[in-house]
């Protein structure tokens, strides 16, 4: 059983998520404030972090900051403020993950299993890799010899066209593809243009493989560009 | 068209006038006056009187000369004409002169006799051979003279041939047009001496008097009757004088009958005036019923001109001052003179008639300044109507200035002095300068007007300073206000050297800038604390509406069965989410309206961005059994945008057409390229009625259904636009019934790079 440490000045969201993540047969320990969360934290073992950005006392962000310098454990952000300036530094300063309130109490589970998974299973993962054609890109890992997709330890199945525009782009991870020319390298063919099949594929790649397919942690759009795995 | 038509008549009955004018004026008739039109017949006519009063004077002039010249029947030049005599020393001699040396001594002295049988005088030859008087003893022509005066009888020789001459003109002009040629005029005169002895004069021998009275015209004179008998209506009234005077004896016994075949069998100047007398009538009606026609058409058709022109719109010639109209209307008519004596006549005297030209040149000039006329006419008619006649005219400009002297009394007082103190320094100094140096003796002569001169000098070039300072101050004033305007509030005048009026006028706008300066950084300040203020109460709410939504959810999760309270927590969760995206999007909505963004501009592939957001929706409008039809051109098209916020823009437009588009209906999407602007435009059909003005649509919280029963925060549209604007594109929302229509533009980027794999 996992420890997770909730820490948010509102009691009842503490307390609603501590009803969600026990039913999942996680062991939640509650904290208010920063300073009760850091105090909790070196005295018990941690799994994963949830944390809210405006609290008395030590805020989210300079708390994460000091768990930062002891531990590596996830972090999940859990904050009301939305906008791509306060995500951008929560991930910045060594968070794992940004949720903005109001949010999903399902997705918040799927993240949290998610975090969980890639943490306590990382080292056996990259044992395997010696032989075997695997490529990997954080929590998502591709074995083009079995054809098998995971994320996070956990098999996805993919139709094979969706299989190969994912390994094209894991492949050249970072590197932005435009619909024309996944296209040429996926069906060979001279892209004829105005077409949304790539364009459809991809979303139901985003589907699969991500826990918010408008908030992509993997494939990502590039509005206007193209598509691309982010490089982790 | 109708002004077009009423010009064309207008002209038409213009040429009508002409051809009246010239068939009036033209006609050889012209100036004998209109009351030869009254008459019905040439025979009543004053041409036929005259020619009548002529011929009665030449029948005559024959009758008188017939004897003189002719001995039996014929002409004989070697009759004695005149006899003369002179005193030779002591000694008186007589000579006569027959007709043959009177003609040849007048030819010599250069007279002759035309083809009308008047005497001419040709212009070589020297007069007065020989201008001695001589005594004339007799002339043969003139059987009873009185001399009333002894110098009477004197006369030169050159003086008695022109006699002889005029009168041979008259006997001949007689003998060869009436009786030598066939004349429709017959006459018969006859003097009894008695009843064996008669005078015979006539063109007609065969005719008795009756017959002559039987003809269309006639005239009997009998000497025993005092008046003629005559159907001829005015008579030649001095016939029966003329007729007793010629008598050549001392009774009553004669008589005169003059007739006229007015079937003119014959070609004479009867018949010719008979027949020009009927030409000339047909013209002059003509030429009247034309001038008439003309002239009526004229001024129907000028009014109908002018009334057209009231609803003309001014043009370029109308927008010139009144005046300076006029005055180009004069100078026109000047130059039209001028071309048409110098120019045109040349042209119409290829193809007219010298006669005429006088005439035509006059037309041509006349018709000339006529168009002249109408064209200046019908743009005073339109300034007229316009109400532009005054307003635009240089007098009222000029009364404008002028009054503005008399209005500002207080400045005209000083301007005026300071500047007539200045003229009168100046032209006192000079004077001083000149009459010092000129009157004045010794060194004083050169000094005081050098001094007068340097005093002088320095006036001026403070005068001339004076004028560059303000002119500067000016400069420097106007330019600030040119920033000012174009929305520097930074801008400040430097007003150490500025002095007077302009110092106090710099440091005013000084005060306005750094007023409208504050003015507008409050403004920034407080929209940037409206945004903030929206931002922090959207987190205040947030924080109660996580856990609203929370439990929410985790009732819902304890399986109740109440069909009741199923239906509560549908409508909690419904809120919930819906108050969850008002936050979100108000958030937004104030950023974007204030500005408040950062934006991550960069070449954007619109082509791309619609196939991905088509791409992310195409699953999504299948719920609502939603058709899309896109229509986008296979070539990239570059603009330079934020890629994420213009997937906002798209993505709330697509959202709209899915919320409200009516079901089953289809959605088009184009792309298109109209000159250098991609333009985007999404249509569908609304699901309600639009009974919305389509800018009311991006005002925010407005939304297509008044009753506000479908999800969405009403901030859609309203966040597109600005963001639209903020990216420099254009935004509009059209409605057409239920057809709804956004149209999002932005320009195309100029330097489109060819295809290349550019990420």
């Amino acid at each position: 059983m996992q420890n997770i440490l909730v820490c948010d000045d509102d009691k009842q969201i503490v307390e609603a998520i501590d009803i969600y993540l026990t039913g999942e047969g996680y062991h939640v320990i509650k904290a208010y404030d920063g300073y009760e969360a850091l105090e909790i934290l070196d005295s018990t073992p941690v799994d994963l972090m949830i944390i809210d950005v405006m609290m008395p006392g030590l805020d989210g962000i300079r708390t994460t900051l000091k768990v930062r310098e002891t531990s590596s454990i996830p972090i999940i952000i859990l904050s009301a403020k939305s906008e791509d300036n306060d995500k951008i530094l929560g991930l910045n300063i060594g968070a794992d993950d940004y949720i903005a309130k109001p949010f999903n109490p399902l997705e918040l589970v799927a993240r949290v299993k998610s975090h969980i998974r890639r943490y306590t299973q990382l080292g056996n993962l990259s044992q395997q890799q010696a032989d075997e054609q695997v490529y990997k890109c954080g929590g998502l890992t591709i074995n083009d010899d079995n054809k098998e997709v995971q994320v996070d330890g956990e098999t996805i199945k993919l139709t094979p066209i969706e299989y190969n525009i994912l390994l094209l782009l894991v492949k050249n991870a970072g590197k932005v593809f435009s619909i024309d020319e996944i296209y040429e390298q996926i069906w060979n063919e001279e892209a004829i243009g105005a077409d949304n099949t790539v364009a459809v594929h991809i979303r139901h790649i985003r589907e699969k493989i991500e826990i918010n397919p408008r908030e992509p942690r993997y494939l990502k759009v590039v509005w206007g560009v193209g598509y691309k795995i982010e490089k982790q | 068209m109708k002004r077009f038509s009423a010009l064309f008549l207008h002209l038409a009955a213009l040429i009508f006038t002409i051809i009246g004018l010239s068939l009036m004026y033209l006609n050889y008739n012209y100036g004998r006056g209109i009351h030869l039109f009254s008459h019905s017949s040439y025979e009543d006519s004053t041409l036929f009187q005259e020619q009548l009063e002529k011929d009665i004077a030449k029948i005559f002039d024959y009758v008188n000369y017939k004897d003189v010249f002719e001995t039996d029947g014929q002409l004989d030049y070697g009759k004695k004409m005149v006899g003369v005599s002179y005193t030779y020393g002591a000694e008186r001699q007589s000579i006569t002169y027959t007709l043959d040396e009177l003609i040849r001594y007048g030819k010599s002295c250069g007279y002759y006799l035309n083809s009308d049988y008047e005497v001419v005088k040709s212009e070589s030859t020297k007069t007065a051979k020989n201008s001695d008087n001589f005594l004339v003893d007799w002339r043969v022509y003139m059987p009873s003279d009185d001399f009333s005066e002894p110098g009477d009888a004197y006369s030169t020789l050159e003086d008695l041939s022109l006699e002889i001459l005029n009168r041979l003109g008259s006997y001949l002009s007689t003998y060869n047009n009436l009786i030598a040629a066939p004349s429709n005029l017959v006459f018969q005169v006859c003097y009894n001496r008695s009843d064996e002895e008669q005078s015979l004069y006539t063109n007609a021998p065969d005719m008795t008097p009756e017959e002559i009275c039987s003809m269309g015209k006639y005239c009997y004179l009998e000497g025993t009757s005092l008046s003629p008998d005559t159907n001829i209506s005015v008579l030649p009234t001095n016939i029966s004088a003329i007729a007793e005077s010629s008598n050549p004896y001392d009774n009553n016994n004669y008589y005169v009958a003059i007739g006229l075949n007015t079937d003119y069998p014959y070609s004479d100047v009867y018949s010719e005036g008979y027949y020009s007398f009927r030409d000339m009538r047909l013209m002059y009606a003509a030429g009247i019923l034309f001038l008439a026609v003309g002239l009526l058409g004229m001024g129907v058709s000028l009014f109908h001109l002018f009334r057209t022109e009231q609803r003309q719109p001014l043009t370029y010639f109308d927008t010139i001052t009144t005046e300076n109209s006029i005055l180009l209307f004069v100078a026109g008519i000047a130059l039209s003179l001028f071309l048409s004596y110098r120019v045109f006549s040349k042209f119409l005297h290829l193809v007219i008639r010298v006669a005429y030209w006088d005439y035509t040149d006059k037309l041509v000039a006349a018709v000339c300044i006529y168009l002249l006329f109408l064209l200046e006419a019908g743009s005073l008619i339109r300034r007229y109507h316009a109400k532009t006649l005054w307003s635009n005219s240089l007098f009222k400009n000029f009364k404008k200035f002028v009054s503005l002297y008399f209005h500002e009394k207080a400045l005209t007082v000083t301007v005026g002095v300071t500047y007539f103190c200045f003229l009168g320094a100046n032209l006192v100094l000079l004077g001083a300068a000149f009459l010092t140096f000129y009157q004045m003796q010794g060194a004083i002569s050169l000094f005081l007007p050098a001094g007068l001169l340097i005093i002088l000098i320095t006036i001026d070039l403070w005068g001339f300073h004076y004028l560059f300072h303000n002119a500067w101050e000016q400069t420097k004033i106007t330019e600030a206000i040119r920033t000012l305007s174009l929305g520097d509030t930074s801008y400040q005048i430097d007003t150490s050297l500025f002095s007077g009026k302009e110092k106090e006028l710099a440091e005013n706008l000084n005060n306005i800038t750094t007023g409208l300066e504050k003015a507008l950084q409050e403004q920034v300040k407080s929209e940037r604390l409206k945004a903030d203020l929206i931002t922090n109460v959207s987190h205040d709410i947030k924080t109660p509406l996580t856990s609203i939504i929370n439990y929410v959810d985790l009732i819902k999760r304890e399986q109740i069965q109440d069909p009741r309270i199923q239906s509560y927590l549908e409508v909690l969760d419904q809120k919930s989410q819906r108050l969850k995206t008002l936050t979100e999007d108000l958030v937004e909505a104030s950023k974007a309206s204030s500005g408040n963004l950062k934006l991550e501009i960069s070449d954007i592939n619109f082509t791309e961005l619609i196939q991905q957001t088509n791409g992310e929706f195409e699953e999504k409008f299948t719920i609502r059994h939603l058709e899309m039809i896109t229509q986008i051109p296979e070539k990239r098209i570059i603009i330079a945008a934020d890629g994420r916020r213009l997937w906002r823009i798209l993505e709330n437009l697509y959202n709209n057409a899915f919320k409200y588009a009516m079901e089953g209906s289809r959605v088009y999407v184009d792309l298109a390229v109209h000159e250098d602007m991609a333009v985007f435009t999404i249509k569908n059909v609304s699901a309600n009625p639009l009974n919305i003005d389509a800018s009311e649509l991006t005002e925010r919280f407005v939304r297509g259904d008044v009753a506000r029963t479908t999800e969405g925060s009403g901030l859609g549209l309203s966040i597109a636009k600005s963001l639209t604007l903020l990216q420099n594109g254009s935004f509009d929302i059209f409605i057409d019934g239920d057809l709804f229509k956004a149209q999002v533009a932005f320009p195309i980027k100029p330097k489109d790079k060819p295809a290349s794999s550019e990420a």
